[in-house]
């Protein structure tokens, strides 16, 4: 009965407006938001190969000081507070007090610093010393600045050709190209379902409601655990098997891209990287809706998702968009940085395997919620309700 | 197992209110008629009878069946609540085929039983009519059919005809009585000639109370001698509404001819009648404080 249930219900999502608004808004969103940046083998003497992430404390230093002592210049700091864009603009004392933090690190008076054309830290500077000070502007800036914890563990400094080489390399022979690729797609087709199977949950639940079918629909003697596992399945296929489809069509640009450049490509690296990142995301954020909208049979379930989706994607703004932790939207912003990827894939591992049990138990309560509303234990029909007010429904 | 359908002391209460107070009933076999104001309970007990709501004291058999053994009772039962829809963007026949599938039936069972069904409520012409696209009356022939996709032993039909026009009622009247051979057919209403038309035997509540059961002509016997009809003059009319009730009123110009309940000999120029089942029903609601 599942399956059959299961087939029906995909079949009313496929003449549902819903549908084809997402798989648009899907394909608007990887067309205009994917990097097309194409893969070519760095070349000696270039002027410049990227950037990378450094844990090299010196070079830590030296490039926040710069930009420190840029922005003190221009007396304009840029802060991300919650992911967006603030300039921030301190006023007289905070500014006299981050020209004294300057000096102290650097050891030199201002007169002395800002006629240096990149002015170095003092000898001996310790990096503790270094992380308190900065700790301290940041703090007179405001959060989402340059200078806060989380960003100064993922300072950016240009990479060398040999860097480059051997980051191209990585990305051929570990990755075959594709499998690079395929998680740069799931990071940005991640942020958005994050938010939009939360429409899916509410739609269906609200659908009973408008056409009044709930209570003939529950009277049927199929079991709750069947109806809520068929529409959850369809739910989660309707909006997955579009993920696949665009999946695969960004995986047919990557695959030319590795055959020219002579790497045998991993045919199934899109898809493969789309099952293991991105359903575990559409699993939870439909199981959510779905929970919430079941619940409350009100549009209440969206802004919830929406707060969910919201403090998600900002969780991570700061550590250089390569984080997971217990985020429900992993982030790793690169088609390169391969050997990063592959020390942080246990974590994701972790990461999604949890969410996806997540997603189960509360399809689970979803269910015993639905059994409980059969039963008339959560409200007991409009008409009751109606002639108890002394209003007649006929 | 007999067929037949056994309520012992039930109670439902919503808060303070009580919906049904000790309701003892048994509904045998064929049409039976459930008639009563509205917020006199017949939801409630209906609700109950398709597992909707819980009964809070008290005990229901539906053929035997307790009313607890809720996915046993649920594939004995058909059921059409008054405000029937379904969803508006599938056609009558995919309508009956997902309901088909949530009743349990195989692919082969649905292809088989949904023409036939939707022959039986002349719905025969209209497989891809979207729903939204029906009128009234054909929705609730839709409801009958899906109702029926079960083969259920017991169906619960309520306020089947309200709002149709006289046409459409009568045809749903015809088809309930036709679904009616070897199954329980429970109508609910408030509408005295759906009763009359189709019921041997019924059922009338009031304020969550059983105020009659038995047949027809047991509730037309009971208002036997007190239905009286004559021609009143428009001035007399007040007077003879205010001592009387009055069930029935056709004025003809400047005189009103009325139909009207009294226990005693009334006036003079008033003729004695046979009641009909609205006449029966209103003498037996009017004598409420009697009781």
């Amino acid at each position: 009965m599942v399956f059959s249930l299961l087939g029906q219900e995909c079949k009313m999502w496929l003449k549902n407006v819903l549908f084809y608004a997402y798989f648009i808004v899907l394909v608007m969103f990887y067309i205009t938001q994917m990097d097309s940046s194409v893969l070519v083998k760095p070349a000696p003497g270039g002027d410049n190969y990227g950037i990378v992430y450094t844990t090299d404390e010196t070079a830590i230093m030296e490039h926040t000081l710069e930009n420190l002592v840029r922005e003190y210049g221009q007396r304009s700091f840029t802060t991300y507070p919650i992911g967006f864009y603030k300039e921030v603009i301190p006023d007289e004392e905070a500014m006299r007090r981050i020209g004294d933090i300057i000096s102290e690190i650097t050891g030199r008076t201002e007169a002395q610093w800002t006629e240096e054309e990149m002015p170095g830290v003092r000898e001996g500077l310790r990096f503790s010393e270094f992380q308190e000070a900065m700790a301290e502007v940041a703090g007179l800036i405001g959060p989402g600045s340059s200078y806060s914890a989380e960003s100064l563990r993922q300072t950016g400094i240009p990479m060398t050709y040999e860097q480059a080489l051997e980051e191209y390399e990585a990305i051929c022979e570990t990755d075959r190209v594709t499998g690079a690729y395929a998680r740069l797609f799931c990071d940005y087709v991640g942020i958005i379902l994050g938010i939009l199977p939360a429409f899916f949950g509410v739609a269906r639940v609200l659908l009973d409601r408008r056409s009044q079918a709930a209570q003939v629909l529950y009277t049927k003697s199929a079991s709750s655990a069947a109806v809520i596992a068929a529409r959850y399945l369809a739910m989660v296929a309707v909006l997955f098997v579009p993920v696949l489809i665009v999946a695969h069509f960004a995986a047919l640009q990557y695959i030319y891209v590795a055959k020219a450049l002579g790497v045998a490509p991993d045919y199934l690296a899109y898809a493969k990287y789309s099952v293991l990142w991105l359903l575990p995301t559409v699993l939870f954020v439909t199981a959510v809706s779905y929970l919430i909208a079941e619940l409350t049979e009100s549009v209440l379930s969206v802004l919830l998702c929406g707060a969910l989706w919201f403090g998600s994607v900002f969780m991570g703004s700061g550590m250089g968009l390569r984080f997971v932790g217990c985020n429900m939207i992993p982030r790793f912003n690169s088609a390169g940085a391969t050997e990063q990827f592959f020390s942080m894939l246990p974590e994701l591992i972790r990461n999604r395997l949890a969410y996806s049990a997540a997603a189960v138990f509360l399809v689970i309560v979803t269910g015993l919620i639905y059994e409980k509303k059969r039963r008339g234990g959560m409200g007991s029909g409009r008409k009751i309700r109606q002639n108890r007010t002394g209003k007649p429904a006929a | 197992m007999k067929t037949e359908i056994v309520l012992q002391d039930i109670c439902k209460n919503y808060g303070k209110k009580q919906a049904l107070k000790h309701l003892n009933l048994t509904i045998p076999e064929g049409m039976f008629g459930l008639l009563g104001r509205n917020g006199a309970g017949k939801t409630t007990l209906m609700k109950i009878l398709v597992t909707l709501l819980p009964a809070d004291s008290g005990t229901a058999s539906v053929c035997g069946t307790d009313i607890r053994q809720r996915k046993e009772i649920r594939a004995m039962t058909g059921y059409l609540p008054q405000d029937f829809s379904m969803y508006g963007g599938m056609s009558v026949y995919e309508a009956m085929d997902y309901l088909g599938t949530l009743s349990g039936l195989s692919k082969a069972d649905r292809r088989e039983r949904i023409p036939l069904l939707l022959e039986q409520v002349n719905l025969g012409e209209n497989y891809r009519t979207r729903v939204k696209a029906m009128s009234g009356g054909m929705r609730r022939r839709l409801g009958i059919a899906q109702a029926l996709l079960n083969d259920p032993r017991v169906l619960i039909v309520d306020e089947p005809t309200a709002g149709l026009d006289p046409e459409e009622r009568v045809r749903f009247r015809n088809i309930l009585s036709d679904i009616a051979r070897d199954r329980i057919v429970i109508l609910s209403t408030h509408i005295v000639g759906d009763i009359e038309a189709t019921c041997e035997n019924i059922a009338v509540l009031d304020e969550g109370t059983l105020r009659f059961t038995g047949t027809v002509d047991e509730l037309l016997a009971q208002a036997a001698g007190k239905v009286y009809t004559a021609e009143v003059s428009k001035s007399e009319l007040e007077k003879v509404k205010r001592r009387y009730l009055v069930t029935a009123m056709h004025t003809k110009g400047s005189r009103a001819e009325i139909r009207f309940l009294s226990e005693e000999e009334p006036f003079a120029g008033a003729q004695k009648t046979e009641p009909d089942v609205e006449d029966a029903y209103m003498y037996l609601m009017n004598r409420r404080g009697e009781n």
